[in-house]
């Protein structure tokens, strides 16, 4: 029988910042990436995050990119880049949320096929499904190298995450029935649409908005806190309280 | 007789802690004390990286434990210096949904207080900026010129039913139809005195407390306020902003 999954969304969602943040952060600690400069690279990424529009983080990222390998002066070489990455990912547990981490776990157990969908960059989100356990990943782009540095060019990957997910599905035979998508932006509700539990994941406003008009349920993670809420007859109730 | 709003400060209008970011910035240039500066540090990264559960509440008490033990050893000259250029850029950086809250009942003439755990120095410019009607802050007490601690702080993280108590009698304000709003277990007995008590982003203690009593509870997050209120034996999303 065809297996379940479910489809998770990682910047924001599995991690509290993004892959790209932490991967500044951690060139930064390794003495690869100028502090000061960095910090324009951090302030050009958390402004997109917080914008309400979703279409335009993918410009910011790459405003990032660029910023990232000027610099690094001669070059980042593909070593560090991929040591760097593999940093970030070993210390996902100080990174990540708690629901989601749970989540994946619980999932696990009942053998749901795990699936990490995301627009950051594929080393990147390979190693982080990877560590997590997930069984596929697609990433949104791929920096291109050398063989020695990345030489700062950037291959774009489908952008649209219906048809990304809707292509691992036929590739593993998956039911859609019972499966689960969980994201935390306007980007992720044409996955919501393809599974019958999407959870809107300390959405945005984009995602908020959409989530409310098709009853989804919504879980937010504040402080050492999660709530659940759920539609009931026209209107959301807290169902649940944990961590 | 008056009505009165009481807020909370830090975690409640304020996205972070008034006394962490000056006593931060001071262990950054290594002038808070030689033995704590790089303590003090260490103990905000674990924080930030949510090391064990109560990383956040060991930060707290034990880098205020560090200071208040040293406290007739440093100077509040360094402290003085800085703090108006730490927090300057800082004092906007505020809840949307308690800032709002706190404008909409200042223009129907209610009372506004803060009744806050960091020290009186930050108080002083954080309130004066925002316009509350009155406000208090835990004060170091300081020798007569002013250029030592003493060793003496009056708290007032605790209790603060109390000092509201004080702000009442002194401004002859009444707790019908006034509202008390804060984010941790301090702030509980304040939320039980007043008619509309509202847990905002609340931490485990304090939602505990309001789940028990029925009180709004209010979560902001990502610009999106969440007002949660008890009815019929559960919480339903009143309104959502």
């Amino acid at each position: 029988m065809a297996r379940q999954f479910a489809v998770f969304d990682i910047d924001g969602t599995i991690v509290r910042t993004s892959l790209m943040q932490l991967l500044v952060k951690e060139l930064v600690n390794r003495g690869q990436l100028d502090g000061p400069k960095a910090g324009d690279i951090e302030r050009i990424l958390h402004d997109g995050r917080q914008r309400i529009d979703d279409s335009v983080f993918g410009s910011y990222m790459k405003q990032a990119f660029d910023l990232m390998i000027q610099t690094a002066g001669s070059g980042l070489s593909l070593s560090d880049y991929t040591e760097a990455i593999t940093a970030v990912a070993n210390s996902l547990n100080s990174t990540s949320y708690v629901y989601s981490r749970q989540l994946i776990d619980t999932l696990k157990k009942n053998n749901f096929f795990l699936i990490a969908i995301s627009g950051g960059e594929q080393r990147a989100v390979q190693a982080i499904a990877s560590t997590l356990g997930f069984d596929a990943c697609a990433a949104g782009v791929y920096y291109l190298d050398d063989g020695k540095i990345l030489t700062g060019e950037v291959q774009k990957f489908e952008a649209k995450k219906d048809a990304v997910l809707q292509a691992i599905i036929s590739k593993y035979d998956l039911n859609t029935n019972g499966s689960m998508a969980i994201g935390d932006t306007g980007n992720d509700t044409v996955m919501f649409n393809l599974v019958s539990q999407p959870i809107a994941f300390n959405p945005n406003q984009a995602l908020f908005k959409i989530a409310r008009e098709k009853n989804w349920m919504i879980v937010i993670e504040r402080k050492d806190v999660v709530y659940g809420m759920q539609m009931e007859n026209g209107q959301y109730v807290l169902k649940s309280v944990n961590v | 007789m008056k009505k009165f709003a009481v807020l909370d400060i830090d975690g409640t209008l304020f996205r972070s802690q008034l006394y962490w970011e000056v006593a931060l910035e001071l262990a950054r240039r290594q002038k808070l004390h030689k033995d704590i500066n790089q303590k003090t540090l260490d103990l905000y990264e674990s924080w930030k990286k949510r090391k064990s559960k109560d990383a956040f509440e060991l930060f707290n008490n034990e880098t205020i434990d560090s200071i208040d033990s040293l406290l007739t050893e440093l100077d509040p000259t360094e402290y003085d210096n800085i703090i108006k250029e730490i927090l300057t850029p800082l004092l906007d950086h505020t809840y949307v949904y308690t800032k709002k809250l706190m404008n909409d009942l200042k223009a129907k003439g209610y009372f506004i207080i803060a009744i806050s755990g960091s020290r009186s120095e930050e108080v002083n410019i954080f309130a004066k900026h925002h316009g509350f009607d009155d406000w208090i802050g835990q004060t170091y007490e300081r020798t007569e010129d002013r250029k030592k601690y003493t060793g003496n702080v009056h708290k007032t993280y605790k209790d603060k039913d109390l000092i509201l108590a004080e702000f009442v009698k002194k401004h002859d304000l009444t707790y019908q139809d006034s509202y008390a709003i804060g984010d941790s277990g301090g702030d509980i007995s304040i939320l039980k005195k007043v008619s509309n008590p509202i847990a905002f982003n609340p931490n485990k203690e304090l939602l505990a407390e309001a789940q028990k009593n029925g009180w709004k509870i209010v979560i902001e997050r990502k610009s999106i306020a969440y007002i949660m209120e008890y009815t019929d034996g559960k919480y339903v999303l009143a309104e959502a902003n």
